[in-house]
């Protein structure tokens, strides 16, 4: 099983003849901030249904801690926290009576403990508001509060920043940093905004259509997206010869008879047009691409994008 | 399953609906005390047990019911529960059996009001002890006549709407039952019909009165042939209250997350 928090073997999940998640091979590893990236409807929260046991896999299975969710949700489920989808409390009581039930169902022996999860989300103890007076901001923290509660070891968060102000993301996004790098949790969250994964993830899953087609740690992707120099220039062939013959480079493409991709971004590009002009082409245009994660989320997802 | 009884109170905080559920148990005791004013004791009681009983409490205990289980989908809170993990069996046990107390105090608390009624005029409060026993054994029994009509509004899943009728519809019919000879004037088993909870709480209820006057002596006499002893009435309706709580447990389990 590998040093894996979360390991899923070919889950799949049907409704009727549509497959909201397909052949699913995810793997988080422990201590790291993994990042389920997905447009909405991608199957990011039936997935983590399925490794919460909140809904029944049609094949596959999910391996918690090395063991199979299956049969062993009473020893695995306690030691999770977790948010998924919106928000759900008891209107008629306040964040303090809600979190009281869920501490008693949960045995949290902490007596500090719903105190201490309000106080980390920025919510007051013993406030007499009503979770049906709160904003959705702050329905979203209380969730945030519950699912830190009884310290669990690993957290799944369904897009954890939805309904929160700017501020509040930022609070979020560093409280979910600080408790993975100072209290060593393990966090798979999604979201289907790419510039909070990107912040925040360790490693990155991209979901679309139910299929996880990519898992790499945001350092690979970040080396895969596409950077070169593109030179539009008179002769291409020729300039290919000048890069084999003079620079010693052969990481280069011709794209047709007046443009060349040099992928290479050591060499200087400044270098490069002289030597070009000295050989007597016409250099007509040189600048440095960098594909963005985003670019290279369109590309991979097959130019649908994620946000 | 304690710990899940205690949740279940904590989440009727600032529920007024309950409240008002909890005030229709002295609505009866009040209309007898009115109306009985130179009656006994006995007559007071059966006013708890009969009309409160099968006319208030039968259709209170299912809507209550509607909500308590309807609010962990409207709430969308039952995903926080499963996650604990609370099972759905447990969680409907809890419930059940928080009916269970519900029911038992609201028969409590129209006995405590219609004592209070009945010293303050003066009625004689003479076999008390024995009336204290029916109501609470009045309070059980009606909470296992109410699980048929919850299995059918946890199996509609629908609107509380749908839920008042159901409960309105089952209500009159047990207690349209209850005055058929065909049901009534039949003993025990071979006809389905006589296992209809409400009539024969009250084959087993009636055993108890003192008949005053010649109509009340006769439908005595008549139905004394049919009562239904106490360890009997209480053995087939747990036995009911078993498989319906079962059947309630599956149609949960079944139902979505």
């Amino acid at each position: 099983m590998g040093n894996y928090i979360i390991e899923t073997h070919n889950l799949t999940k049907c409704y009727g003849p549509q497959k909201s998640v397909a052949d699913l091979n995810l793997h988080v590893q422990k201590g790291r901030i993994y990042g389920l990236l997905g447009r909405n409807g991608a199957g990011k929260t039936t997935t983590m249904k399925m490794l919460l046991g909140l809904t029944q896999p049609t094949s596959g299975e999910v391996y918690i801690w090395g063991k199979p969710l299956c049969g062993n949700e009473k020893k695995l489920l306690p030691r999770i926290g977790s948010l998924i989808e919106s928000p759900g409390f008891y209107p008629n009581l306040t964040a303090t009576e809600n979190l009281k039930i869920f501490a008693t169902l949960r045995g949290v022996p902490n007596r500090h403990a719903i105190k201490d999860a309000l106080s980390l989300v920025g919510l007051p103890y013993q406030d007499k508001k009503l979770f049906s007076q709160y904003s959705l901001g702050m329905k979203q923290r209380l969730a945030i509060a519950l699912a830190v509660m009884h310290d669990p070891e690993l957290l799944i968060l369904d897009e954890p920043i939805n309904g929160l102000d700017p501020i509040g993301i930022a609070e979020v996004r560093s409280f979910i940093r600080r408790l993975c790098d100072e209290r060593g949790k393990t966090i798979l969250l999604s979201s289907h905004i790419l510039s909070e994964i990107a912040l925040l993830a360790d490693d990155i899953g991209i979901l679309d259509h139910g299929t996880l087609l990519e898992e790499e740690s945001l350092a690979e992707l970040e080396s895969k997206s596409s950077r070169h120099i593109h030179f539009a220039l008179s002769d291409a062939a020729q300039a290919a010869r000048i890069l084999e013959h003079t620079f010693h480079e052969n990481h280069f493409t011709i794209q047709d008879d007046h443009n060349l991709q040099v992928d290479n971004l050591d060499i200087s590009v400044a270098k490069l047009v002289t030597a070009f002009v000295t050989s007597g082409l016409e250099v007509s245009d040189a600048h440095t691409c960098e594909e963005s994660l985003e670019d290279y989320f369109k590309r991979v997802t097959g130019g649908e994008g994620i946000a | 399953m304690l710990k899940l009884t205690y949740c279940e109170f904590l989440k009727l905080r600032r529920k007024g609906a309950y409240k008002l559920a909890l005030f229709t148990s002295v609505l009866f005791p009040f209309f007898n005390a009115a109306l009985l004013s130179d009656g006994n004791l006995e007559d007071i009681m059966s006013g708890v047990r009969e009309e409160s009983g099968f006319l208030l409490l039968i259709p209170v205990l299912v809507i209550m019911a509607a909500s308590l289980f309807f609010e962990e989908h409207d709430n969308d809170t039952l995903k926080n529960l499963l996650c604990i993990p609370v099972s759905k069996r447990r969680l409907v046990m809890a419930k059940v059996f928080l009916l269970f107390l519900f029911s038992v105090f609201y028969e409590l608390a129209g006995f405590a009001i219609s004592i209070s009624l009945a010293l303050s005029q003066g009625i004689a409060i003479n076999g008390w002890s024995l009336e204290l026993f029916l109501t609470v054994c009045t309070g059980i029994l009606l909470w296992a006549a109410a699980l048929p009509c919850i299995i059918l509004v946890i199996w509609c899943n629908k609107s509380y709407i749908i839920s008042v009728i159901i409960a309105f519809f089952y209500t009159l019919l047990g207690y349209a039952l209850h005055l058929s000879d065909t049901i009534m004037m039949k003993p025990l088993g071979p006809n389905f019909a006589t296992f209809i909870p409400v009539p024969m709480i009250f084959r087993w209820l009636y055993q108890f009165k003192v008949p005053q006057g010649k109509i009340m002596t006769d439908f005595y006499n008549r139905l004394s042939p049919y009562f239904v002893s106490t360890p009997i009435i209480f053995m087939i309706l747990f036995a009911e209250a078993a498989v319906c709580v079962f059947i309630v447990i599956r149609i949960y389990q079944k139902q979505e997350t």
